[in-house]
């Protein structure tokens, strides 16, 4: 009879806590398909395609030493501080150049946050700051970000940024169209949301397909960046990807990202 | 036989000093991180690059401290072990200072404590295991706090049930903080799933170990007994969990080096002046190999000392200290490969590996709470009843 109680017993426990762990599974899988959900209906994806040929051109013309045209457009758009501490600054967009080990030719492009279908950086935050919206842009709530940087150790690309510093004091001047953030979180590319938001409002009001442009793509003097919605066959980003089959970086992780290179 | 804990008597000279110093270290370490918290912390050494240094490193130890002595001395209780019966109360006090310290540590590291206390709680991200951590975390504080608790009011059945809940919780404390690093897939030197097993093992290992050394200097200085029969097989469990650690590492070394890709990263880690020294000199030679051979040497004398044997404790645990700054930093210093193929040449951080070494303020962070941890041990022990006067 004890016997048969303490098994009973142990039953019970183990079968509550299964109920409680499917119930916690179930609850996390009902989560992500919701968003799967909200992503099929959104009617934008937007992405980005870059055409690293012009890009080497350019960075090689301009040099080394000098910021090109998109970065300066970026840093001061999204008010971007600087402190001349390049392991520490926040940048929004690097240039990376990468040698080809066969060749030894150099090239370069820059690189943003890649937008990723599955970003390891929104997995993994603690505080549900990163997040992904329906149509595919990969944001920071900056009042939810508690600074812990799990984001920058997973992100595969080391497209974040942490404030290290008090941003206030590396501005020299503040755009009013983007928020500022405060020391002690972490702070990426947004392809310029606000002005994708702006368009896509002004678009549908006026009953026309939207057609925002990141503050990048529009200082590139070689329409070495073309930004639009990959879902639309008529964007001039689905017709390039199409076109010259870009390659994504680290596409082998399986995150899905937003950004198309032509090498 | 009934155990009878007593206070100690803590009004020397020496205990006072103690007191004093360890406090200050404490207070040295909170006003670093204030200094931190409201100048920025570019005053650490850190970047966007090495984001994790050594405060992560010091969560990592402090909560395997934390676990490691949980799990051995409430298990022994659980097990029937009756001689550690007067380590029962002394097991979960240690287990609750260092969990404390951990969180510590954590709200040292983060940016935005201010931040932290709504965020975690109301935006719980089920997707992310250092947000199960939290919750790990927190309740297991809770859990040891309790079981501390019940054992001081004697009651026998509740005692037994939040024994047997604090070794689980410890066990699944210690896996998740192991997998905040396995499960990052974007760095080979990460992503390992035996990160979660390394980590339980290095717990009992480091958290038995620094057991042994604080018992011993404190039965030493408070002139009370403690027999080597009841170190002896604390330090045997220490070895054995050490050379299990050992035995994995091996395992992820092979597996990971087996890869072509990995090549670089590997040579980098294993192999790189300084991180061979960490790999190879400190973890393997002072924190598996010499305790090894201290708990199990031929000589008699060596073996049966507790001061040997302390030895052995203090050197495991500065051995797990260098596994938790290994497991943490090169895997973070060590540049990505964007795309296979191509080498990054521009920019010149991002080319080749980074040196990290601690700023003054992480080192004050760092010691700080090792000394707050003390202090707060210190002044348990005279104001409660934790050791008995004769042990063993």
């Amino acid at each position: 009879m004890a016997i048969y109680e303490l098994s009973r017993r142990k039953f019970l426990i183990v079968a509550g806590s299964l109920a409680i762990a499917s119930l916690a599974g179930g609850n996390v899988l009902a989560f992500k398909k919701a968003i799967e959900k909200e992503r099929e209906r959104s009617k934008y994806k937007w992405a980005m395609f870059v055409d690293a040929t012009k890009c080497t051109e350019c960075v090689k013309s301009i040099g080394l030493d000098k910021k090109p045209p998109c970065v300066i457009a970026c840093d001061r758009e999204n008010n971007v501080p600087e402190f001349g501490d390049k392991l520490r600054d926040p940048q929004w967009i690097k240039i990376i150049g990468l040698k080809s080990e066969l060749s030894g030719e150099v090239i370069y492009f820059p690189l943003m946050c890649q937008h990723c279908e599955h970003p390891a950086c929104a997995e993994v935050c603690l505080s549900k700051a990163t997040f992904v919206r329906p149509d595919g842009i990969v944001l920071i709530d900056y009042h939810r970000c508690i600074g812990c940087r799990y984001c920058i150790v997973a992100c595969p690309f080391g497209a974040r940024s942490f404030n290290w510093y008090p941003p206030e004091e590396g501005l020299k001047e503040i755009s009013p169209l983007v928020q500022t953030r405060g020391h002690g979180i972490v702070e990426k590319c947004t392809f310029c949301v606000e002005r994708i938001d702006r368009e896509v409002q002004r678009a549908e009001k006026e009953g026309r397909k939207p057609k925002p442009i990141p503050a990048c793509v529009e200082a590139c003097p070689n329409n070495a960046l073309v930004f639009g919605n990959i879902l639309d066959p008529d964007s001039d980003v689905y017709k390039m990807v199409v076109k010259y089959k870009p390659i994504r970086l680290r596409a082998e992780l399986g995150t899905n990202p937003s950004v198309y290179y032509r090498l | 036989m009934e155990v009878e804990f007593k206070k100690i008597e803590g009004t020397s000279l020496g205990y006072w000093a103690f007191v004093i110093i360890t406090g200050a270290i404490a207070a040295a370490g909170v006003g670093a991180w204030l200094d931190c918290y409201i100048h920025g912390d570019y005053l650490t050494n850190l970047n966007n690059s090495v984001t994790w240094g050594l405060v992560i490193a010091g969560v990592l130890l402090a909560i395997g401290l934390s676990a490691g002595a949980a799990l051995v001395f409430t298990a022994l209780d659980l097990f029937g072990k009756k001689e550690f019966e007067v380590f029962s109360r002394f097991g979960p006090l240690f287990a609750a200072l260092w969990i404390g310290a951990a969180l510590a540590y954590i709200f040292m590291d983060i940016g935005r404590v201010d931040n932290m206390l709504p965020n975690v709680i109301m935006n719980f991200n089920p997707t992310s295991i250092f947000a199960w951590n939290a919750f790990l975390y927190t309740s297991y504080l809770a859990i040891v706090l309790l079981e501390l608790f019940v054992r001081f009011e004697k009651m026998e059945r509740l005692t037994k049930l939040l024994g047997v809940l604090a070794v689980a919780w410890a066990v699944a404390v210690h896996t998740g903080t192991g997998l905040i690093l396995g499960m990052i897939f974007s760095r080979s030197l990460y992503h390992s799933p035996l990160h979660g097993p390394i980590f339980v093992a290095s717990a009992i290992s480091s958290g038995t170990g620094l057991a042994i050394v604080t018992l011993y200097l404190t039965f030493k200085f408070t002139n009370r007994e403690l027999s080597v029969d009841l170190i002896r097989p604390l330090a045997k469990i220490m070895g054995i969990t050490a050379m299990i650690i050992g035995y994995m590492l091996i395992c992820e070394f092979f597996t990971l080096m087996y890869e072509p890709a990995n090549w670089k990263a590997g040579f980098f880690a294993y192999f790189s002046p300084f991180w061979a020294f960490m790999y190879w000199g400190m973890i393997f030679i002072v924190g598996i190999i010499i305790p090894v051979f201290i708990i199990w040497n031929p000589s008699q004398r060596v073996r049966n000392s507790i001061k040997w044997l302390s030895v052995a404790g203090v050197l495991n645990t500065i051995g797990i200290w260098c596994e938790r700054m290994f497991v943490t930093v090169p895997g973070l210093a060590f540049p990505r490969e964007l795309i296979p193929g191509y080498e990054t040449v521009y920019p010149s951080y991002l080319s080749k590996p980074l040196m990290y070494f601690p700023s003054l303020h992480e080192w004050l962070m760092f010691f700080g709470i090792f000394a707050a941890v003390y202090f707060l041990y210190a002044l348990g022990i005279k104001f409660f009843a934790i050791l008995p006067e004769k042990a063993g």
